[in-house]
């Protein structure tokens, strides 16, 4: 039903899903500077990817059944982007021509994922806590 | 509900019989027509005919609507609850589980029930004292 825990549930996939992100994002600046991988190559940059889905019980007479959707992490895919291409001859992951490719992993730009990961886990408990402060006060009423 | 009228000394019959635990709770709109009919007729024991019939006060077993049942019913899935919660929270601790906000959530849930059951359990039994201090 579309009460107080299914408000919870729908608010604690958005937790789940930061939680995943903030995984992929601690992956990527542990690996920003890392040119060896299993698969060959340097690290790729890695990226969740989020869909929604449709909370299947429905309340209220099932009027508002397609309405609430709760986040899933379909995937998480590698960034295609080209990694830089610095000039190492000495390096042992250097090419012929002596260039080594580092990872396609932009610091600032993980920083920047890393805060609004970070808000956004935030904002998921806010409403979680104010899910929690309604079903008190409905309580509350019968007293 | 009107039960002004009928109080003194109709209700005797009823009470010795079957304590309060059989009471109907939950069937206000039948109670009250009955009670609301009684007092139309003699004031005294035959007032109680009117109250033939309507079920739960007639019959000495009601019990899916019994203060036990709604207790029970409110106190299990609390305890349901409680149970997984704990049970998460023992998965959390040992290390085989890894989400904070899940346990943390069935915690809260957990919490949240035990709350309404007890707030229910309270109106339940102030009810049930309600009942027991009638003046007969």
């Amino acid at each position: 039903m579309l009460g107080v825990f299914s408000a919870m549930e729908v608010a604690a996939s958005g937790l789940s899903a930061q939680r995943i992100r903030m995984n992929t994002i601690a992956s990527n600046l542990a690996n920003a500077r890392t040119t060896r991988t299993a698969e060959g190559g340097p690290y790729r940059r890695i990226d969740p990817m989020f869909e929604a889905r449709k909370v299947a019980e429905s309340g209220f007479g099932g009027r508002f059944a397609d309405a609430v959707a709760t986040v899933n992490v379909r995937e998480v895919v590698a960034d295609p982007r080209q990694g830089q291409l610095v000039l190492e001859p000495g390096h042992p992951d250097a090419d012929a021509a002596g260039y080594v490719e580092y990872p396609n992993v932009n610091v600032v730009e993980e920083m920047v994922n890393m805060i609004t990961a970070s808000r956004a886990y935030e904002a998921g408990v806010t409403s979680i806590e104010s899910i929690k402060g309604m079903a008190r006060s409905a309580i509350d009423l019968g007293k | 509900m009107a039960i002004g009228p009928i109080v003194d000394g109709a209700l005797i019959p009823l009470e010795p019989s079957r304590g309060p635990a059989q009471f109907r709770a939950g069937s206000e709109s039948e109670f009250g027509g009955a009670m609301r009919a009684a007092p139309t007729g003699t004031p005294g024991l035959e007032g109680l005919e009117a109250l033939r019939g309507v079920e739960g006060v007639d019959s000495p077993t009601a019990p899916e609507l019994g203060f036990a049942h709604v207790l029970e019913s409110v106190i299990a899935p609390a305890n349901e609850k409680a149970l997984a919660a704990s049970q998460g929270a023992l998965d959390f601790a040992a290390g085989t589980r890894d989400d904070i906000h899940g346990t943390m959530l069935a915690l809260s849930e957990a919490d949240i029930q035990l709350k309404f059951a007890s707030n229910v359990r309270n109106k339940v039994v102030d009810a049930f004292y309600e009942i027991w201090r009638m003046n007969i």
